[in-house]
């Protein structure tokens, strides 16, 4: 009886455990581009700069952030741990930047597979996913990662 | 003061519909940014509806007691390689702003940050006045510091000005250093405010040349914040009744500060003023300064207060003549954001002039589309 109790403990923390690593999962959100911008990189103020409307060229390009707006979860991480803003202010502030310096709003892509197709077939595109759909989509590359950790 | 009931009135309506209607027909034929063999446009239109109440009739020529405006700021941009166009369009029924195309810039931007623009612009000086434009809805509060009010609002500084307008960025590992240079024909008085020149309507007044220089820093993990110093000097003809020349200097700092649960924007101008009349000079220095405190509640309301303050203005030879200047103010407003960029705000204010004082209540809708 006593082996059965100790077994039982056992198994409900080694459940538990599994349980909590699949809450605390560590996730990652990286910069992608198509296949053919592989050897741009972006330092994190060129990345901030970008996000927040401004005007990058590399080797001769202009960078387009588009927004990946196909998983509301991403949203609110690329909102509060890479621009540091509420939905709301962070548009204005791009509508701001619009207004002020002429040029594009920022595209919103709301699914995966236009995305793909947009980076894939647009120069100068650049946008953020969960590092895990990167897998299901040839056509992307990894350029950097944005931000690490875990959500419960 | 009594407002001109008159034919101006009904033309500066029936000239909003039309604009109305431009804007409704604009947005939906570019409501999706247009791209065609490398020429992009984009089209932005912030309508707006302001309801005024003032405790007295202020003495200033075309504002009442109470004041009901629609308006429409209307923006175009196009982009062609290095090139870039852009016009903003304002227009207001019943106000003291009329039809205006504020700003028509051609611009070269050959990259590494660095734009050079020609064309009616909005002069960098301070933050509030390439902040926001004429967009209102942009901004939290309803009303702009009388200090950087427009021209036509009882403001007394070159708000625009048509040259050459210069910006550059330059990012090191810590810092994003930003200047900001604006040279051309700036303001002439009249008729108790100032007027700056309009592009496309020959000019009765002579100008003359304004200009301006601003530096600002931001810190790299917030690029948005900042912090900045101006210079800036104008000399503006005037009215041979009143004046024949004023030549002002304007020196200043300001800050823009998001500190995620306040935003704070503060400005502090050092202002003097030489007016020469019937060939004798007269000058006075003054300070001018407004802080505005934003505390967000969640994500729809925002309430927020502002101090105004000019000190040492009180025997200034020109500011007299601008009955419209509002010297001091203290307001408190709240916004509440709703639907997707709809903005109701209410705001209370209480304004000090130089030959008198009322208290205000201000209602206003703005949006942005598309």
């Amino acid at each position: 009886m006593r082996v059965r109790f100790t077994s039982l403990i056992f198994a409900i923390l080694v459940l538990c455990n599994g349980v909590a690593t699949v809450v605390a999962a560590e996730k990652k959100v990286v910069l992608v581009a198509g296949a053919h911008m592989s050897d741009v990189r972006l330092d994190h103020t060129e990345i901030r700069q970008l996000f927040l409307g401004g005007d990058i060229i590399k080797d001769g390009v202009r960078i387009v952030a588009v927004i990946n707006d196909s998983d509301p979860l991403l949203y609110e991480i690329f909102l509060q741990k890479i621009v540091f803003m509420s939905a709301r202010t962070y548009e204005r502030r791009l509508i701001s930047r619009v207004l002020h310096k002429g040029g594009q709003r920022m595209p919103y892509v709301s699914n995966l597979s236009s995305l793909e197709y947009g980076l894939t077939t647009n120069p100068g595109w650049v946008s953020f996913m969960w590092e895990q759909s990167v897998h299901t989509l040839p056509g992307i590359t990894v350029i950097g990662e944005l931000w690490h950790g875990s959500i419960n | 003061m009594e407002r001109d009931i008159s034919s101006n009135s009904f033309l500066s309506m029936r000239m909003v519909r039309y604009w109305l209607v431009a804007a409704l027909l604009a947005s939906n034929l570019v409501a999706i940014p247009f791209s065609y063999g490398g020429l992009t446009t984009e089209f932005l239109a912030f309508p707006s509806v302001t309801g005024t109440h003032r405790s007295q009739v202020p003495p200033v020529h075309g504002v009442d007691r109470e004041d009901f405006i629609p308006a429409v700021d209307l923006f175009i941009t196009a982009d062609y390689e290095d090139f870039r166009v852009l016009a903003e369009l304002f227009t207001e029924a019943n106000g003291t702003h009329g039809n205006h195309l504020e700003r028509f810039q051609f611009g070269w931007l050959p990259g590494d940050d660095l734009e050079v623009w020609l064309g009616r612009f909005h002069n960098p000086i301070g933050f509030w006045n390439t902040a926001y434009h004429h967009g209102g809805y942009l901004q939290t509060s309803i009303s702009r510091p009388a200090i950087i009010d427009f021209e036509h609002d009882g403001g007394i500084l070159p708000i625009h000005l048509t040259g050459l307008f210069v910006e550059k960025r330059v990012n090191t590992a810590r810092s994003s250093w930003h200047y900001a240079f604006g040279l051309g024909a700036g303001p002439y008085f009249k008729e108790h405010h100032l007027e700056a020149v309009d592009t496309f309507r020959s000019e009765d007044n002579s100008t003359k040349l304004a200009g301006s220089l601003r530096l600002s820093w931001s810190p790299v993990s917030t690029v948005d914040n900042q912090v900045g110093l101006f210079v800036g000097g104008a000399a503006i003809p005037g009215e041979v009744s009143k004046f024949e020349e004023l030549k002002q200097q304007i020196v200043g700092l300001y800050t823009d500060w998001d500190f995620q649960s306040m935003r704070m924007t503060g400005a502090l101008y050092s202002i003097k003023n030489d007016v020469r009349k019937s060939g004798k000079r007269t000058d006075n220095s003054f300070i001018n300064s407004y802080l505005q405190l934003e505390m967000p509640l969640g994500a729809s309301w925002t309430p927020y207060g502002r101090l105004e303050k000019s000190m040492g203005d009180e025997d200034d030879p020109f500011l007299h003549h601008v009955h419209a200047f509002i010297r001091d103010r203290a307001l408190v407003g709240v916004r509440y954001d709703f639907l997707h960029n709809h903005s109701l705000k209410l705001e209370l204010s209480k304004a000090e002039l130089a030959a008198s004082h009322y208290n205000q209540v201000t209602l206003q809708w703005s949006a942005v589309f598309p």
